[in-house]
């Protein structure tokens, strides 16, 4: 069951541009942007136990580089995205050295903090960044959106690939002994600050990299992508689908992606509403709606099939 | 000396753990580390483990300095430990839980490092709990796999902080053998109990704190007559 629902959905979203068109592959495509980040934060959040506040900002570094270097260094948009993704890694790694000796909510805190400074300074920076206008950004393939929306699919799987594969070898074993215990881990020869830093800085990066492409198929950055209200979207998406789970966060994101479109009405008090959401997720199933559908749907195989 | 303690001391707030303790340990000891709740066996313990660092004194380990070492590195050298609270990772399976010391070593390939785990799942009578989280393993199993876990490296110097506590009688004859076994094959072992009855039999030397300083360091027979420990950390005659 748990294989084939992930290939049932990538047949979908391959075939996504054919069942639909415009507003909805377009809303798709920034679908899938909040799906790499839900997904790479779910991997930190709930993989490693590290809470950052920082992953919004990380995307608005990945975009404002690949934007200024595009526009001002004239390079093709693949090699500024990736650029983007880097210069994210780095900032996670000068965060991470700093804060990940620490334990508790230091990091919560300091990314906190370091997010804030960000968006105050690229929105204070109005001569390099048009401050909070926003910046006008070439589109990526000459904005066609089709092609947009199978980058970001390549760019979504490449990301859940590269995470499921570090979580399944010995590094991502590691990661879970750290969260479950960091003293029994540590005694047992694994090196905590390492470890923790290789996953902050790979989840920093593959943020970036989500950033990058938001900026060249939306055509605009601007420092709201990187406010606390969008670190709390991401989280809600997180929680909604699973935290333990990569593709159940990514699947958060895109439900709440497309609530979001349908409750426009609502202005501001969607957010509210997904804090409810995530509340009633944290009751019913805090393992999150996927890990949780995927229970009930073998129960219904079970019984269909007259399974005891 | 294999493992030297100079003048080790620990202090948390107000509370002095350890006052400026001295002990050394030859290679291939047992040795029996005792004293009443809160004497600081266990802050010692943490302190060479590297979970603590000493506020003054050293702990050199061989010709080398562990005392300003993380964790990870004094397990590389040779010295592992278990706790008085079991430490194993819960929501990993069994068999997880003993690949991981084996992983972080880098020494064996994969296949190998499962090839052993199997073996070690067989000697600490744990096969039909492979495949199962560890949270499902009572108090006693988890100390088995606690064991389990050092065995996985064959680190050579132990400190084994209450491995009786919550093992089943019958078995607990096994173990104490078992760890007889292990120090004749060569291993150093420092072992924290409060089962005077297994300490006596088994250990070599005793080492008694308390109130974080070492009140006496001798053979169990020579500790056991001891009026200081007899009246003040045994509460009594010792039955061996």
């Amino acid at each position: 069951m748990k294989g084939i629902f992930p290939a049932v959905l990538l047949i979908f979203a391959v075939l996504f541009p054919f069942l639909f068109r415009d507003y909805w592959l377009y809303v798709a495509t920034i679908s899938l942007y909040y799906a790499i980040l839900a997904s790479s934060w779910s991997m930190l959040a709930g993989h490693v136990g590290l809470i950052s506040f920082a992953h919004a900002a990380f995307a608005g570094i990945g975009a404002y580089t690949s934007a200024l270097l595009v526009i001002h260094q004239g390079l093709p948009v693949p090699v500024s995205v990736l650029v983007g993704a880097l210069v994210a890694a780095l900032f996670g790694l000068g965060i991470g050295a700093l804060t990940l000796r620490m334990r508790g909510p230091y990091l919560a805190l300091t990314t906190l903090g370091f997010s804030e400074l960000f968006r105050i300074s690229i929105t204070a920076e109005y001569g390099l960044t048009q401050g909070s206008i926003g910046l006008k950004v070439p589109l990526m393939i000459e904005g066609d959106r089709v092609l947009s929306y199978y980058t970001g699919l390549a760019l979504f799987v490449l990301t859940v690939v590269t995470l499921t594969g570090v979580l399944r070898s010995r590094v991502g074993l590691f990661l879970v002994a750290m969260r479950e215990d960091e003293d029994g881990a540590s005694t047992r020869g694994i090196n905590t600050v390492y470890y923790r830093l290789v996953a902050f800085v790979l989840t920093s990066a593959f943020a970036g990299l989500a950033g990058g492409f938001y900026a060249h198929v939306v055509g605009l950055v601007s420092p709201q992508m990187t406010r606390i209200g969008e670190m709390g979207l991401i989280l809600a998406m997180s929680v909604f689908g699973g935290l333990e789970s990569l593709l159940g966060a990514a699947l958060g994101a895109i439900i709440l992606q497309g609530l979001t479109e349908y409750l426009r009405i609502f202005t501001e008090w969607r957010l509210a509403i997904f804090g409810a959401l995530v509340l009633f997720t944290l009751k019913l199933a805090p393992e999150g709606v996927l890990p949780r559908a995927y229970v009930y749907a073998e129960r219904l195989l079970d019984r269909w099939l007259g399974r005891a | 000396m294999m493992l030297q303690i100079e003048e080790v001391t620990k202090h948390f707030g107000g509370l002095q753990a350890l006052s400026g303790v001295s002990i050394s340990f030859k290679a291939g000891e047992f040795v029996g580390l005792i004293g009443p709740n809160g004497s600081g066996k266990t802050t010692l313990i943490n302190c060479i483990s590297g979970l603590y660092r000493p506020d003054s004194g050293s702990i050199r380990f061989g010709h080398e300095t562990i005392s300003r070492l993380p964790p990870h590195g004094i397990y590389r050298l040779g010295i592992g430990r278990t706790f008085q609270i079991s430490k194993v990772f819960n929501r990993l399976t069994v068999l997880d839980n003993l690949r991981i010391p084996a992983l972080t070593e880098g020494k064996l390939h994969r296949r190998e490092v499962d090839g052993r785990s199997r073996e070690i799942l067989k000697q600490i009578k744990l096969q039909q709990h492979g495949s199962l989280n560890a949270e499902s393993l009572s108090g006693g199993q988890k100390k088995l796999l606690e064991l389990g876990m050092l065995m996985m490296t064959d680190p050579q110097f132990l400190l084994l902080d209450e491995p009786f506590a919550g093992v089943h009688p019958e078995l607990k004859s096994q173990l104490e053998d078992y760890l007889c076994q292990l120090n004749r094959n060569g291993k150093t072992i420092i072992l924290v109990s409060h089962e005077m009855s297994s300490i006596f039999r088994i250990c070599q030397r005793l080492v008694v704190l308390d109130h974080g300083v070492l009140v006496t360091d001798g053979p169990p027979e020579a500790v056991r007559s001891d009026e200081r420990v007899i009246n003040a950390y045994l509460g009594g005659a010792v039955e061996a």
